[in-house]
């Protein structure tokens, strides 16, 4: 979790798709547009060659009504007349006969017959059309084509503008069918969250999901699950069984030399009580792997409401005086938590213990309590942990570099078992840096009474 | 003392049988649940030593059952497996307290003598006292209808108080029910314990008898 909160924001796969899209709907867009714009232009044009080219023929026409109207008008008159009406930009003329020019416009060169040519001079686009007059006669009409010019920029300007839509309406387009199209992943997710790493639980994931793709990975992930309950289960069944195991002739061994030492004679009595020590270094051994070998987080029905005073107190009270004479203890009132209390007992006792073998003044020991954690604090001026050493502590059989030249020693598993007995409580143990000497801390989560609280009494 | 240890295994029942003879107690050692429900119902007991993993049955399952037909004998359970939800089961179950195994057959032998000093407790489920109220099939406290965090210690005291009702229970006794000697450490637990029961629940709660002991509620 802490990493999720420390790394940096992650690009959304949704945005990611709807990019894509908008690039590719960009693309095509403007392949469409252009294409669409081309076939545009071609029609047009096509469209403006027939209409001139009828333009010219009316033209023509006029043209041979006027002269047979008008004895006395020339052939360049009467051009000159009809050109007039005709209602085209810069419109201009020219007829020829077998032999060339006969009127108009010298400089306008003649089309093949009923057909446009291209007459563009630069800066100056133009079209024109020859058709044929009577029998022998072909009138060239040119007009400007500024307009259509003007026209197809329009056209590719509209391209563009298409282009720009398509890549926008696609994108979000996208972005909405992806937001909805991943919602089930988004679903699977949460309930992936809502699975206890310490109690594994397959039917969290279920009901099955209706899309293929997420399907195929739901279910890899119900076979995880399953797997890993079940290494989980047959590690809780092992520490179970080798506890039966080892505990039961612990007993025999422990309760017999017992009942020998009571009446034992002086010299046999000091080797019973040899063995009878060594025999409890080991009954505190098996109990420590014992701990260490349970997987997982406790069952919430074998949790009690625990103040962390009176197990502080419990622990103390069981330290020989001299011990007990360097612990000083501070309570906040009220430090609740959900919680076993024999390895809450193991978690404190192996805590004070560690701060007092390592160091020789005193040894503090405090609580404080939030709305969310019960934290409890073990501070000893001793030797210390080296910072680089501070996380490798808490793995089992890890000795602290010359620890074993500092004097007594453990069995190594003391930080390990700490770290492991806060993890069933759904806690966490960490060092913290201090100047001199070790600071241990232990976060819980803590307990409040579901309605109301403590109602402040007081001596009367 | 009469007292009915029921424990599988021959080697640490033999112990058992031998401590406690020792210490001049009359013992019926039994190592299954169906000889220890025939023993357990023929004939009242002290005290009852019950080991939770029997081969033909649960110590936990019969300590319920023997609740369930009124034999209200102190109970003690004996554990070797590491399952800490044992620990809450049987008590809930209604055995009166629990010892894990490896012990030392000093503490054994003192719980059992505080048991037997202490004697049947009242099991009924809730009781009212000076408007508080001490569920104690739930183990809940409640004042004015809301619940009060009360912790393992706290709820000791006041069970081994509540199951005295009107009667006052001796300083000494109520050490040797809850941590099974009289010391100067656990002496002072104790005040501090009562101390904290009269501030969450209210003054009047736990009465101090001089000289005597305590007693639950107002005279």
């Amino acid at each position: 979790m802490r990493s999720e909160a420390d790394s940096p924001p992650r690009p959304s796969l949704v945005r990611r798709v709807a990019a894509s899209a908008a690039v590719a709907a960009a693309i095509g867009g403007a392949l469409a547009a252009l294409a669409s714009a081309a076939l545009a232009i071609q029609l047009i044009a096509a469209y403006e060659d027939r209409a001139l080219l009828t333009t010219t023929a009316h033209l023509a026409a006029e043209v041979r009504e006027e002269l047979e109207e008008e004895d006395d008008d020339t052939l360049e008159e009467a051009l000159i007349d009809e050109l007039d009406d005709v209602e085209l930009p810069y419109a201009r003329a020219r007829i020829d006969g077998p032999t060339g020019w006969l009127a108009g416009a010298r400089d306008l060169e003649a089309a093949p017959r009923d057909e446009c040519r291209d007459a563009s001079r630069p800066s100056h686009p133009a079209r024109r059309c020859t058709v044929a007059m009577g029998a022998d006669q072909r009138l060239t009409l040119e007009t400007s084509t500024a307009a259509s010019q003007a026209r197809v920029s329009i056209w590719l300007w509209s391209a563009l503008l298409g282009m720009l839509f398509g890549a926008t309406a696609g994108g979000i387009a996208t972005l909405v069918a992806a937001t909805r199209g991943l919602r089930p992943l988004r679903t699977l997710a949460g309930r992936v969250r809502a699975v206890e790493p310490a109690r594994p639980d397959p039917t969290v994931l279920d009901p099955p999901l209706r899309h293929a793709e997420l399907e195929t990975l739901r279910s890899a992930m119900v076979e995880l699950l399953e797997g890993l309950r079940s290494s989980l289960d047959s590690a809780r069944s092992f520490s179970s069984n080798a506890a039966h195991e080892l505990r039961t002739p612990l007993t025999t061994i422990v309760g017999e030399l017992e009942l020998l030492a009571e009446q034992a004679t002086t010299s046999d009595a000091r080797s019973i009580e040899r063995v009878r020590r060594r025999v409890a270094d080991l009954s505190t051994l098996v109990e420590r792997l014992l701990i260490l070998a349970q997987p997982g987080r406790l069952p919430e029905s074998a949790l009690r409401t625990i103040d962390l005073a009176d197990v502080i107190d419990a622990v103390t009270e069981s330290l020989p005086d001299d011990a007990r004479a360097r612990v000083r203890v501070d309570h906040t009132p009220d430090a609740l938590l959900r919680g076993d209390e024999s390895l809450l007992k193991a978690l404190i006792s192996n805590a004070i213990s560690n701060a007092l073998k390592f160091s020789s003044t005193e040894v503090r020991v405090w609580t404080t309590v939030d709305a969310t954690t019960a934290r409890l604090h073990v501070r000893d001026r001793g030797v210390g942990i080296a910072p680089n050493e501070r996380t490798k502590v808490f793995e089992a059989f890890y000795r602290v570099q010359g620890a074993h030249l500092a004097g007594p020693g453990g069995h190594g598993v003391g930080l390990a078992l700490i770290a492991h007995v806060a993890r069933l409580h759904g806690g966490e143990a960490h060092l913290d840096d201090v100047d001199e000497g070790t600071l241990l801390v232990v976060d819980f989560p803590s307990w409040r009474p579901h309605r109301g609280g403590a109602r402040e009494g007081g001596e009367p | 003392m009469e007292l009915l240890i029921v424990d599988d295994e021959p080697e640490v029942r033999d112990l058992l049988a031998r401590a406690f003879a020792r210490d001049h107690h009359h013992v019926t050692a039994v190592g299954t649940v169906e000889e220890a429900r025939r023993a357990a119902l023929a004939r009242a007991h002290e005290v009852v030593v019950l080991d939770v993993a029997l081969p033909d049955g649960s110590g936990i399952d019969l300590c319920r059952e023997l609740r369930m037909k009124d034999v209200q004998t102190p109970i003690l359970l004996l554990t070797a497996h590491g399952a800490v939800h044992q620990r809450v089961e049987g008590l809930d179950a209604g055995a009166d307290d629990f010892v894990a195994k490896p012990f030392a057959l000093a503490e054994l032998r003192a719980r059992v003598r505080a048991l037997a000093r202490r004697g049947p407790v009242d099991r009924r489920d809730t009781i009212e006292v000076e408007g508080v109220e001490i569920d104690l099939g739930a183990c809940l406290v409640r004042v004015d209808a809301d619940e009060v965090p009360i912790t393992g210690r706290e709820w000791e005291v006041l069970q081994l108080l509540a199951s005295r009702r009107g009667r006052v229970a001796s300083r000494a006794e109520v050490l040797e029910g809850i941590w099974g000697e009289v010391s100067d450490a656990s002496s002072a637990t104790l005040d501090v314990m009562i101390a904290r029961i009269r501030r969450k629940l209210g003054p009047r709660v736990i009465r101090t008898i001089r000289g005597v002991g305590y007693a639950l509620g107002g005279g």
